[in-house]
């Protein structure tokens, strides 16, 4: 199937869909700044963070109502804007730009200001990059930077696993569920979810059972550096990730389905005229 | 091959993507701080054992034992994991402080770190009051009188088992 315009539309429509809903999700769980109010941060030796730091945005978010405001309207307001400059064809680059910059601005804050972790907001500050092009060609080649950035993701993750020798610890999986839900079980381990967990923090080779399986759907994706052919595959095995970690882990990566879009045209090829991006 | 036709495309999105390659790659294999959350997912890579022992957050609301299984896993993330985040932020930000300050030092910036914007003092009136009005919103009714409590428990074939006296977290200021 050839690369066309239409395409680029699709993915601005799939992208938008995935940002509300993790925007809802926020929302929800009173995850925003302005539920949030927050009274404290946790710096982390993270050197982008520390240099927005610089700046003491972060005691402005903390002291000022309107600052806080401002900051949840512009985080949801920039992805419907770059949408709508992709279907309109008019300024996508400027406010391509201004979402990525914008976006790990406020993940990095809200993510030292809360319980959420960076890592789950990433799609957002990379997927808006994609719609930096202008031309077929343009598209197609940072689809392609972004779908190798999210392979990188998986395999790197496989291979830490490797590296620090977890995956050939039999007890990773029991440990890790009780880390996770130490407090759940001590405080309701009569539920059907406590029930469960414990079940699996006991029976250590089931558990670790599914460690290795998830171990192994992270190399997999290794393969997308040398084929395209079992993209559809890795989608399947990316939803099954998304849908164990959060009944397993109760962490929540539906922003992450955002990405899938780059695995789900990568079966598309280019022809004809190449332009500029 | 894509990195050869990339190059071909487009010199300064080669060496962009090219440059985030090494960066991504050296950051892995070095370790330690963070450049930006894009270069690292270890995502549960650090070995652990059952036998490690567990911090069991519990909270009390009015004088009772609140059921946790009602909330969401992020509500209760949220509820369990702030007052110990705030009792650690103060150590924290000293030491990410500090290891900032070197860094920045070296590459040029140093002036522009005031020490004010990254460490702050101890606030606990004010934390106790923000956690108590947060507990009331996630749990959805009045809340007079919050404690949190936290203890240390092992693991055996039957369950979680207590192996230290309850201390008090929460409020601050009153243990």
């Amino acid at each position: 199937m050839e690369l066309i315009d239409k395409h680029r539309r699709q993915f601005a429509t799939w992208y938008i869909f995935c940002f509300l809903i993790w925007f809802a999700w926020l929302l929800f769980h009173g995850l925003l700044f302005t539920s949030l109010n927050p009274v404290f941060f946790v710096n982390r030796p993270d050197v982008t963070l520390n240099l927005f730091m610089l700046t003491d945005v972060q005691s402005l978010l903390i002291k000022y109502k309107g600052v806080r405001i401002l900051f949840d309207f512009v985080y949801f307001l920039l992805p419907v804007l770059l949408v709508i400059a992709v279907y309109k064809k008019r300024f996508n680059r400027t406010l391509a730009t201004l979402t990525v910059f914008f976006h790990l601005l406020y993940s990095l804050l809200i993510s030292s200001m809360s319980i959420v972790s960076p890592e789950i907001f990433v799609a957002w500050m990379t997927v808006p990059v994609i719609f930096y092009a202008r031309s077929v060609s343009g598209f197609y080649y940072l689809l392609h930077i972004l779908r190798i950035f999210f392979l990188l993701i998986f395999f790197s993750a496989g291979i830490w696993k490797i590296r620090t020798g977890a995956v050939f610890n039999a007890e990773q999986m029991s440990g890790i569920l009780l880390g996770q839900h130490a407090s759940y079980l001590a405080n309701s381990p009569g539920t059907v979810y406590g029930k469960m967990i414990l079940y699996l923090v006991n029976h250590i080779y089931l558990s670790y059972f599914l460690y290795l399986s998830a171990v192994v759907a992270e190399l997999s994706f290794g393969i997308g550096f040398f084929t395209k052919k079992f993209d559809k595959y890795l989608i399947i095995i990316f939803c099954l990730f998304l849908l164990f970690n959060y009944i397993m882990m109760g962490i929540n990566y539906t922003g992450w389905l955002a990405f899938l879009g780059c695995l789900y045209f990568s079966k598309c090829k280019i022809s004809g005229e190449v332009k500029e991006i | 091959m894509f990195i050869k036709d990339l190059y071909n495309y487009s010199k300064p999105a080669f060496y962009g993507f090219f440059g985030f390659l090494i960066v991504f790659i050296y950051l892995n294999y070095k370790q330690g701080i963070v450049a930006a959350p894009l270069f690292q997912f270890g995502m549960y890579s650090k070995p652990v054992s059952i036998k490690d022992t567990q911090s069991v957050y519990k909270i009390y609301l009015n004088g009772k034992l609140d059921d946790l299984s009602q909330y969401s896993f992020a509500e209760r993330d949220i509820l369990l994991v702030t007052p110990e985040n705030y009792h650690k932020s103060f150590a924290i930000n000293e030491s990410v402080f500090q290891s900032m300050h070197r860094i920045f030092s070296a590459a040029g910036p140093n002036a522009f770190i005031k020490r004010s914007a990254y460490v702050y003092d101890e606030n606990y009136a004010e934390f106790n009051d923000w956690y108590k009005l947060l507990l009331q919103k996630i749990a959805g009714y009045r809340v007079n009188e919050a404690v949190v409590t936290r203890s240390r428990y092992i693991s055996d074939n039957t369950g979680l088992k207590q192996i230290s006296a309850p201390e008090n977290i929460f409020p601050f200021g009153t243990h």
